[in-house]
């Protein structure tokens, strides 16, 4: 089967490989942050650097781009079913301003609920994930392939949103953290949903779970999935810019899948349901 | 009479193998995952392996009792085996060694990478798993003009099969060896052998070459290689406690091998996997690193990491490694695909010299293209 993101899949290494190295050169230079929408939710000015850097780059392409610094609620919907960008700078930047190596720069190229291409980067950790020119996925070139695995032999991660837009909904999600957690061979929260997912493609960890998060935090991600052949399940929540997911092995997804719909905490279909 | 069963039906265990065992005492059984093969080895009952001896081909007609694709496989279908012999490839190992749940006979693996040991015997839970090293080179097929009469040929050298002394309960023209002259022979064949040999490949493929003597024909590629093996020669005799004349006749005979004309041996199959080649502790990273840890910097050794990372061939298991270098810059391809370090000596030298060498390699491509 060809791929036919050839283009595109090395537009995003080149540009997310490039923007990593701004973080090195820079990262010792950083002048203070600002909180956003809650004390979890920081940006730097790196953040603002890379994601002007990332969107010149990517722009040759001629497709919209949605980045995290840039873009507001109102800007998804339009674009749903046409090739478009979606960007995280820094993903994990409380983790990044502690230096706490699980930081990553994420870009994926997504038609709908297809994510086709893309690259995410973990430059302390020297891990770079991305598709190639067949549209398989690889980590420092060495190619992904997901497993079949069940919940209680299952290690996993979870990321939530920075803020709590409904009470009620946040308990669930606490609930269904500490359900995965007690049931399974642990459930982290490493601080970015990035990078859950690719560890989740490179068999790491065995699921990525993600409730309210916003789509620019995992569209990379997703991509690495897609091309690890990890299952997807993926719920985009209508109006707004965030996504419930779970990504990872066949069989503990679907596990996790359920325990969230019988719990009513979320809905979420496998991608090719839709 | 017993069988001996070879998981891979590759240049090793086809080519080289039959030459040390008395096939009067021994069945021949076959397991790969080539179904072409598989169905020509039992369609034909047979094949020739052609062994070049001082100057001369002789050829040997091996009789294969029985030939089975990896996934209709299982240790268990044979009765009486007196050994199993595997040689596909470090990174296939974990996955061929699931046929052989349950085996009860000594498992060799003539894998290039004495860490495969290991990673069998944990995969089994078996500890009779033991490491040899086929000192030949061995091609995985032979001239056309052979291969019209038998498609299964191949040719090889008269080599010689050192095993781990433990491993010695079955009969053959066998060099069975302490585990410390195992290491002193897989040193030699790390570095002596691996090393240039993977150089002369990868410089070859960049002229076009097909066979490695056709590369070895070239002035250029045969100084590089020369100076590869003498920068190899020098470290090893700096580091460890191996004698000289021992490293030296080594040296010698190996660059004899990569100028035999009978071999025919490809291109494609020395340089395959050129990821694997880069590992941190191996022929070329782990190469140019003793190198530097002894005091000197191997130039020609950084021409052949360079070579490696310039390979290309559509059909390579590593052929994305075009599309990574397409994309990413030197200092990202040597720090997160090579796995270098950043700040570490060898980093700093290839960072440095990487786009040089680069140039100088294609000036030979220029002038020097088939």
């Amino acid at each position: 089967m060809s791929f036919n993101w050839v283009k595109e899949a090395e537009l995003s290494l080149k540009s997310v490989s490039s923007a990593a190295e701004i973080i090195e050169t820079q990262y010792k230079n950083l002048n203070g942050f600002r909180t956003k929408e809650s004390p979890r939710d920081i940006v730097t000015e790196l953040d603002i650097a890379i994601e002007h850097y990332l969107v010149k780059e990517l722009s040759v392409s001629g497709y919209h781009i949605i980045g995290e610094e840039t873009t507001s609620d109102e800007d998804i919907g339009p674009y749903l079913n046409q090739p478009v960008w979606y960007l995280d700078p820094i993903d994990g930047t409380a983790n990044f301003i502690s230096s706490v190596p699980f930081y990553a720069i994420s870009a994926g190229l997504a038609v709908g609920f297809n994510f086709v291409a893309g690259t995410v980067i973990l430059p302390a950790l020297r891990e770079i994930y991305f598709i190639s020119d067949i549209g398989t996925s690889f980590v420092n070139g060495k190619q992904l392939k997901s497993d079949s695995a069940d919940l209680k032999s299952s290690l996993l991660a979870m990321a939530f949103s920075g803020t709590s837009y409904n009470i009620p909904q946040r308990k669930k999600q606490y609930q269904a953290f500490g359900y995965l957690n007690d049931n399974s061979r642990g459930c982290l929260r490493t601080g970015s949903a990035a990078i859950n997912i690719c560890y989740a493609a490179s068999g790491r960890i065995q699921a990525a779970v993600g409730l309210s998060n916003k789509i620019w935090d995992i569209a990379g991600g997703l991509a690495i999935a897609r091309g690890a052949h990890c299952k997807i399940h993926l719920e985009w929540i209508k109006g707004t810019n965030r996504v419930n997911y779970i990504v990872g092995s066949d069989g503990v997804t679907q596990e996790i899948a359920e325990y969230l719909r019988i719990n009513k905490i979320a809905d979420i279909k496998p991608v090719s349901d839709y | 009479m017993q069988d001996i069963v070879f998981i891979g039906a590759g240049a090793i265990n086809r080519g080289f193998l039959p030459w040390i065992f008395d096939i009067s005492k021994y069945g021949y059984i076959y397991v790969d995952n080539n179904r072409k093969l598989i169905d020509e080895m039992n369609r034909n009952g047979k094949y020739s392996t052609f062994r070049t001896r001082k100057g001369k081909l002789e050829e040997k007609v091996v009789t294969v009792k029985k030939a089975y694709h990896l996934d209709e496989f299982s240790i268990s279908m044979v009765d009486n085996a007196a050994a199993v012999f595997m040689s596909v490839g470090p990174r296939n190992c974990l996955h061929a060694s699931t046929v052989l749940k349950g085996t009860k006979c000594n498992i060799i693996l003539c894998e290039n990478d004495p860490e495969s040991v290991t990673i069998v015997k944990n995969a089994l839970n078996y500890n009779h798993v033991y490491f040899a090293i086929p000192d030949v080179i061995t091609s995985n097929t032979a001239p056309e003009e052979t291969l019209l009469n038998d498609s299964l040929a191949v040719h090889t050298e008269d080599g010689i099969l050192f095993i781990d002394e433990d491993a010695g309960n079955f009969v053959g023209d066998i060099n069975f060896c302490s585990k410390d002259e195992l290491r002193k022979q897989w040193a030699a064949k790390l570095y002596l052998h691996n090393t240039p040999h993977c150089i002369t490949a990868y410089l070859g493929a960049l002229v076009g070459a097909r066979y490695l003597h056709e590369a070895m024909k070239y002035p250029k590629i045969d100084e590089i290689v020369s100076g590869a093996m003498k920068e190899m020669l020098t470290a090893l005799k700096l580091k460890w406690d191996i004698p000289h004349d021992f490293l030296d006749w080594y040296a010698e005979k190996e660059l004899r091998r990569f100028s035999n004309e009978l071999l025919y041996d490809p291109i494609a199959r020395v340089a395959r996997e050129p990821l694997r080649k880069l590992e941190l502790d191996g022929r070329l990273i782990g190469a140019a690193q003793i190198c530097l840890s002894m005091g000197f910097t191997p130039e020609n050794i950084l021409i052949g990491i360079v070579g490696a990372l310039l390979f290309v061939n559509q059909d390579d298991p590593d052929n994305h490694l075009a599309f990574i270098r397409k994309s990413l810059s030197s200092k990202a391809l040597l720090t997160y695909i090579v796995g270098l370090r950043q700040g570490e000596a060898l980093e700093m030298v290839m960072e440095e010299r990487y786009l040089k060498i680069a140039g100088t390699l294609e000036k030979l491509i220029k002038e020097d293209s088939i």
